[in-house]
């Protein structure tokens, strides 16, 4: 009787075990989902908005992009970068008026001109993308909808002027914060008095509704959406159903890089109505979510904190992959779909993806269809070809298949001295010499190859690669900091005793505070406790003062607090800061000094961190701001760029360099940088990605069905010993 | 702190514990007890290591400033305005003794006992030909477990988190001990309204969840070593507090206290001879166990960005550092290990010697 | 007993009420609205109008305790207290602060896979903690028992960290068993919750079997086993009638606190596999600073918590009829 017992013990177990192993694989998605036409990506940090008014992130356009359409886009191969009408029938050109009215050409001087006009044509029979809020009796089709389809009918229409309308007055509305209107209201007209116009119609409203017999907790919950159509709006003017124009009160050629930021997208008021009523608040819909455009794909899922998916937009236009492109777009294979109707894949999914060591495991496993390279799998992944001194990719990824793209976006790194502090501040030589030397120790070089594996460019000034003004070579670096290497054709940072001069130019011998007697103190600000990596990098900072006898003790707060001493200006040294290109122009990186957009001197709200503030620079940035790219606006783009090096208002740092691996099945991928509408443009060979993810995945069962079998083994030999022992 | 503070507090501690040592030593129990305690092999040799683990502790928590020197005349750096003398920052007397490692610092990684730093750089070789190599270290065959992204020498690492481990493991639980026995001793044996009161306290904290109470405590007092022991013990009391009243709750139905009882013996009497002797073992492993939690917390909450602060070193910071490495290939092993060792060095001891002081002290075992 | 029972459900009351308040003063009078408010806002700008409309918009504009405006009974319900903190007594969570949506909805659709995660590891350590515990209590001294233990002081020394890379790195890269993280509804979720629940076992093993192990060796060396196996009972009726069921009282002390464990002690499982429970709602709330989901998620932690202690208390009864209440 006991051997059976033993035996059957036994075959349950190995029937189990057999069971599970049969199911085994790691494929992370459902069945069937890699055959389909679906491109798999992911989203590290958490989505907060969709909304194009205040979607402030880089993950968050990478989704939100790719639903809804900003009037004008970039061509996905050109570079440098340009611009392309999506909505527009054409590429609208400024037209200058003075005070008077009187029409003015093209190369007037700014100070003349008083009004700017821009007139956009709408592209015709340009559709919505279905969704219930067209459909006049819209009703929930399931008991507990969660997402705009579970109501019915959908519908569409056709897109107006007039969305372009509400979409604009909707950044004007205070109650959204955006983070672009005290940027836009200095020179898109009349947008002070719009937003109050919006403030009076919301008040108009909840005192409707108030009378209507609505309590005001109601008013809370669901917050009275305003006929934006019918605001008074000076600076977008409805001029027919297919014509909107643009008025701004001074010459600012950088528009037209606004038309292509998503802020200026339209917005339906039908939809934001819809996401008004109270059963579409109760199933906890909004526009911050459920956003609605006309790009290629619309959204089919939207958890911020699992996963978001995209779809096939049923009406979207016809746009058509572009025909030109460079010899190396050509050798990558990017010009092989050229013509072809947009969009190829049929579905998006992005996953949330807390860690990134997970995140390039299932890219490896071929379950992620590209995937930058984290910082610490570098040596893993890349190789440097022996004889022409290329990176290339390492022997395991290349025989998978695996393609590297090494691309510079258009981002500067930096650390930044805050200009109207006692110690570092200033714009006296002393106080230079002294932002100077602590920025001359810190070799930008090795902090690259220390921390970023490499993965980037050390910074001469603020103006990144890829954007008009940025130039390198043995006559444009920066000087002050460096010296030009003939040998290795790149600049090089000054010895150590340069800056110790500058320190005893300073005022500060050997670091030493004269009128303490103690070692120079610089206060590090930072608000990054929890990165992985900073206290490394701090460490590093410090070791690099003490070389000049300066102490760097660390000033930690969390993000709020940070903030709030910013906005203060009650800081000395920042911690590594970067800036990402808005748009293609020098303009956008130096505005950042600015004496207007001071930090401090606009209350909280100019993005000059520093609190730079030199007339010299403010009038050269005037100038330079409102020119065409040519000659002369490069000269004094580099005499803008001569004085900050001087001036020293931050350690420039480095423009890092990204570096994406794509399978073989992923075909046309380019990493986004300023726009980030590409997904229309991706294309996947599905029957190749599933071959590829089951020959690089078999399951190796071997381990556990031994241990397994000692188990059985184990077992039996108990059952012997208790056999004897019975006996 | 300044350093006359912590050398006043750990001076202040040492003499506590001697005071505590000849006190004990003075009762047959306690007496009893360290001898069976000397008797073990393993105990004596956890205690000798736990004993090194301490040193080094207190090695690093006491320390002095030096009066600051001109590099050039050698003359004392004065004040120009007060003529006072002007001192650095100060070392603790580990840090002294250690001065030799702390000097031999490299750009980058390197394996323990390397030539050269694992960092790849492009290089020149015979001929011109370009490849990519690794740069010769600073002080090759020097560094006997290697060193870190910076070039810090990982056994200094090592070392310098050993101060964090003890404090951690030691001071959360130390705050956490007096609430505990009090409350659960006094909630087990009297019952009634006093216990539905403790109860009450205890249940209401240990329901937050204690990652959650950590957060909003280190939220509102900052990062830190003191702050993060206090919200830890603050946190960590309640499950003590309650294992002690369980416990004292069966013996209050025991046979020697219900005679006790019965005898007219005062409750305070009953509570420090019976009940507190009795529940002492549940003491002992709980504070055993908690010494190494407590000290793998500090990773789980340094990864979770409310750990220590980023000018303290710990082995927390070194394995959540490890990471990222483990993923490297070649595998940078040395810094996980490191901390992985050492830590084990601190929490075996304190297990193993742990074990034979609740043998020691629980009557009912000590046959065995 | 059904008379004890009833009166540990109502005493479920006042500590819910306490916990309530606690985390009262922590989220609102410890970090005041205004707080919340400009941490909220962040970057975009935060002016005094913006907070107060941000306050209003989520009715943080409310007084703490007693409303002087309203009159009568809304003195006291319109109130931030009663209207964000008592309202969750009756299912009442709100919204969050950063999206708006509703939480409960969230939190009803994030306790499946939370729990689906927990209830294997609560099993499985449970078990493997009685019979691993059991077996080192009954072979104390011999080479099995010191190698046991001293496996589990290993065990206890590694970082969760540690052994969940290592796991996915085994499990999901070498052996490729198991997805590395993921989740999928249905009865899909089984070979996404293999691994983690693998990994959360093996990291309570070593404290969990020390303890029990302890628990175990009070009770055997207790003079009615002596008596049982001087009887001539099976070794197998001595352990598990009179030992195992001896030891259950401290053993069912600890289970309550296993409990909450799993709700909080799980977050960095679901963080690593990304599994879309609670524990990674929370982990996200605090790195965004959503107070309104952590305040839920303490709340509905006492509320676990608080069951587990009435199931706990209820199983003494059963065990142990000595207890007398």
């Amino acid at each position: 009787m006991r051997i059976l017992k033993y035996i059957l013990v036994l075959i349950v177990l190995w029937a189990v075990l057999l069971a599970g192993l049969k199911g085994c694989g790691n494929n992370p998605w459902p069945k069937g989902m890699a055959e389909s036409n679906t491109f798999f990506t992911s989203f590290s940090a958490q989505i907060k908005s969709l909304d194009p008014a205040t979607a402030n992130y880089v993950h968050e356009s990478a989704v939100m992009d790719n639903i809804l359409e900003a009037p004008l886009s970039y061509d996905y191969l050109a570079r440098p970068y340009r611009l392309i009408p999506s909505l527009l029938e054409a590429i609208p050109e400024p037209q200058y008026f003075d005070a008077k009215g009187k029409v003015l050409p093209d190369e007037t001087d700014v100070s003349e001109v008083a009004r700017v006009e821009y007139v956009l044509k709408l592209k015709p029979g340009v559709m919505w993308q279905p969704h219930p809020c067209f459909a006049a009796d819209a009703k929930a089709l399931v008991r507990e909808p969660r997402r705009p389809q579970d109501f019915g009918p959908m519908e569409t229409r056709e897109l107006t002027a007039w969305d372009f309308k509400t979409g604009f007055v909707r950044l004007c509305d205070p109650r959204l914060a955006s983070s672009v209107y005290s940027t836009f209201k200095g020179f898109v007209a009349g947008m002070e008095e719009t937003s109050q116009a919006v403030a009076e119609a919301v008040a108009a409203e909840d005192v409707r509704r108030l009378a209507a017999g609505e309590g005001r907790a109601e008013l809370e919950i669901r917050p009275s959406v305003p006929n934006y159509r019918a605001i008074p709006c000076v600076g977008c003017e409805v001029l027919d159903d297919h014509t909107v124009r643009f008025t701004l009160v001074r010459k600012y050629p950088q528009f037209r890089y606004w038309l292509a930021m998503h802020y200026l997208a339209p917005v339906p008021q039908e939809a934001l109505e819809f996401y008004h009523r109270p059963d579409a608040t109760v199933a906890g819909l909004s526009y911050e979510h459920w956003p609605l455009g006309t790009g290629a794909f619309l959204l089919e899922e939207c958890e911020p904190n699992s996963r978001i998916v995209l779809a096939r937009n049923p009406n979207y236009r016809e746009v058509y992959y572009p025909t030109e492109g460079s010899e190396e777009d050509r050798m990558a294979g990017r010009l092989e779909d050229a013509g072809r109707k947009l969009p190829f894949v049929d579905r998006v999914v992005f996953n949330y993806e807390r860690e990134s060591i997970p995140n390039w495991l299932k890219f490896q496993q071929g379950y992620y269809d590209c995937s930058g390279i984290p910082n610490d799998m570098f040596d893993n992944a890349v190789a440097m070809n022996p004889t022409s001194g290329e990176l290339a990719l390492s022997g395991a990824m290349a025989e998978r298949g695996m393609q590297l793209i090494r691309q510079v976006p258009p981002i500067s790194y930096y650390f930044a001295f805050n200009m109207i502090d006692p110690v570092v501040g200033g714009l006296e030589p002393a106080k230079r010499a002294l932002r100077q030397a602590l920025s001359m120790v810190l070799d930008m070089d090795e902090y690259v190859t220390i921390f970023k594996n490499g993965n980037g460019v050390p910074a001469q000034g603020i103006i990144p690669p890829g954007v008009f003004g940025y130039e390198l070579d043995s006559k444009h670096f920066n000087s002050i900091l460096n010296v030009w290497d003939e040998a290795d054709d790149a600049p090089r940072r000054r010895r150590l005793e340069e800056a110790r001069a500058l320190m005893e130019q300073a005022g500060f011998p050997g670091g030493v505070n004269p009128s303490t007697g103690a070692p120079l103190v610089i206060h590090l600000d930072h608000a990054a406790a929890g990165l992985p990596d900073f206290k490394n990098r701090f460490q590093w900072l410090a070791r690099r003062f003490a070389l000049l006898g300066v102490v760097l003790e660390e000033r930690a707060s969390d993000l709020n607090r940070n903030r709030e001493r910013l906005n203060k200006g009650d800081w000395q040294f920042l911690f590594e800061r970067g800036w990402v290109a808005d748009y293609p122009d020098p303009e956008n990186f130096l505005f950042l000094f600015y004496g207007e957009n001071g930090r401090v001197k606009s209350g909280g709200r100019g993005f000059n961190y520093t609190n730079y503030e030199s007339s010299e620079f403010d009038a050269l940035f005037r100038q330079l701001e409102a020119m065409p790219e040519g000659e002369e606006r490069l000269e004094l783009i580099r005499q803008a760029e001569d004085i900050l090096r001087e001036d020293a208002p931050k350690c420039w740092g480095y423009h890092p360099v990204n570096v994406t691996l794509v399978h073989h099945w992923l075909h046309n991928y380019l990493p986004p940088t300023i726009c980030y509408d590409n997904l229309k443009y991706l294309r996947i060979d599905g029957a190749e990605r599933v071959n590829a993810q089951r020959e690089w995945n078999r399951p190796r069962r071997w381990p556990i069905l031994s241990l397994a079998a000692l188990f059985t083994l184990v077992w039996l030999f108990h059952f012997k010993f208790v056999m004897r022992n019975s006996k | 702190m300044s350093w006359t503070c912590q050398n006043l507090i750990v001076l202040a501690l040492l003499m506590l514990g001697v005071w505590l040592f000849t006190a004990m030593r003075r009762r047959e129990y306690w007496r009893l007890a360290g001898r069976e305690i000397l008797a073990r092999k393993s105990a004596v040799v956890s205690g000798v290591i736990l004993a090194a683990y301490l040193v080094i502790a207190l090695l690093d928590s006491v320390g002095w400033r030096n009066a600051e020197r001109d590099s050039t005349t050698g003359e004392l750096r004065r004040h120009p305005a007060t003529g006072e003398v002007i001192y650095d920052r100060g070392a603790s007397v580990l840090d002294r003794l250690l001065r030799p490692l702390a000097k031999r610092q490299e750009l980058y990684y390197s394996a323990p006992l390397a030539k050269a730093a694992y960092i790849y750089e492009t290089q020149e070789g015979e001929g011109g030909a370009i490849h990519r190599g690794h740069p010769a270290l600073q002080h090759p065959r020097s560094h006997l477990l290697g060193t870190d992204r910076i070039g810090n020498d990982v056994l200094l690492l090592s070392l310098k988190s050993v101060r964090t481990g003890i404090i951690i493991g030691l001071l959360t639980t130390l705050i956490a001990i007096p609430f505990a026995l009090l409350m659960g001793i006094l909630a087990g044996y009297f019952g009634g309204w006093l216990d539905d009161v403790i109860q009450y306290v205890y249940t209401v904290v240990s329901s937050i969840p204690t990652v959650l109470f950590v957060a909003a405590f280190i939220v509102i007092f900052g990062v830190g070593l003191p702050q993060l022991c206090v919200a830890m013990g603050l946190a960590s009391w309640t499950s003590l507090c309650r294992l002690l009243r369980a416990g004292t709750l069966r013996l209050r139905e025991s046979e020697f206290v219900s005679a006790a009882v019965a005898l007219g013996t005062p409750s305070w009497r009953i509570l420090l001879k019976h009940i507190l002797p009795n529940v002492l073992h549940v003491v002992i492993i709980t504070t055993v166990l908690r010494f190494s939690s407590e000290v793998l917390a500090e990773a789980l909450l340094t990864y979770l960005g409310i750990g220590v602060g980023a000018e303290t070193m710990s082995w927390g910071v070194m394995i959540n550092d490890a990471r990222s490495e483990l993923t490297r290939d070649p595998v940078i092993w040395w810094k996980l290990t490191a901390a992985f060792v050492f830590m084990l060095g601190l929490v075996l001891p304190a297990n193993l010697f742990g074990d034979a002081v609740r043998d020691a002290l629980d009557p009912r075992l000590r046959t065995q | 007993m059904l008379n004890y029972i009833f009166k540990r459900i109502l005493y479920m009351v006042p500590i819910l009420l306490g916990v309530n308040l606690l985390v009262f003063a922590m989220f609102f009078v410890v970090n005041s609205p205004d707080d919340m408010a400009r941490q909220f806002l962040g970057e975009r700008n935060s002016t005094p109008e913006q907070i107060e409309r941000w306050k209003a918009s989520r009715g943080y504009d409310l007084p703490l305790f007693l409303n002087g405006n309203a009159s009568g009974f809304s003195k006291v319900t319109q109130t931030i207290f009663f209207q964000k903190s008592m309202a969750m007594f009756w299912g009442g969570f709100g919204n969050t602060d950063h999206t708006g949506q509703p939480i409960g909805r969230e939190l009803r659709s994030r306790v499946g896979p939370s729990f689906a995660l927990a209830l294997p590891i609560f099993l499985g350590t449970l078990l493997a903690n009685v019979v691993l515990g059991m077996l080192q209590a009954n072979h104390l001294g011999s080479r099995g028992d010191r190698a046991g233990q001293f496996i589990c002081v290993v065990l206890m020394s590694i970082s969760t960290l540690i052994l969940i890379i290592f796991g996915q790195y085994v499990a999901a890269v070498q052996l490729r068993l198991c997805p590395v993280s993921g989740f999928e509804p249905g009865w899909g979720m089984v070979r996404f919750l293999v691994l983690p629940a693998i990994v959360g076992i093996v990291a309570g093993l070593g404290a969990g079997t020390r303890l029990y192990r302890t628990f175990f060796l009070e009770q055997i060396s207790q003079d009615f086993v002596r008596t049982a196996r001087a009887k001539g009972l099976p070794e197998n009726q001595v352990l598990f009638k009179h030992v195992l069921k001896n030891a259950l009282v401290p053993i069912l002390t600890n289970i309550p606190l296993y409990l909450l464990m799993l709700f909080t002690g799980n977050l960095l499982l679901e963080k690593f596999f990304n599994l879309p429970g609670l524990g990674g709602y929370t982990i996200d709330a605090i790195a965004a600073q959503d107070f309104a989901i952590v305040r839920a998620m303490v709340f509905l932690g006492a509320v676990i918590y608080v069951v587990g202690l009435l199931l706990a208390d209820i199983a003494y009864c059963i065990v142990d009829p000595r207890i007398k209440f």
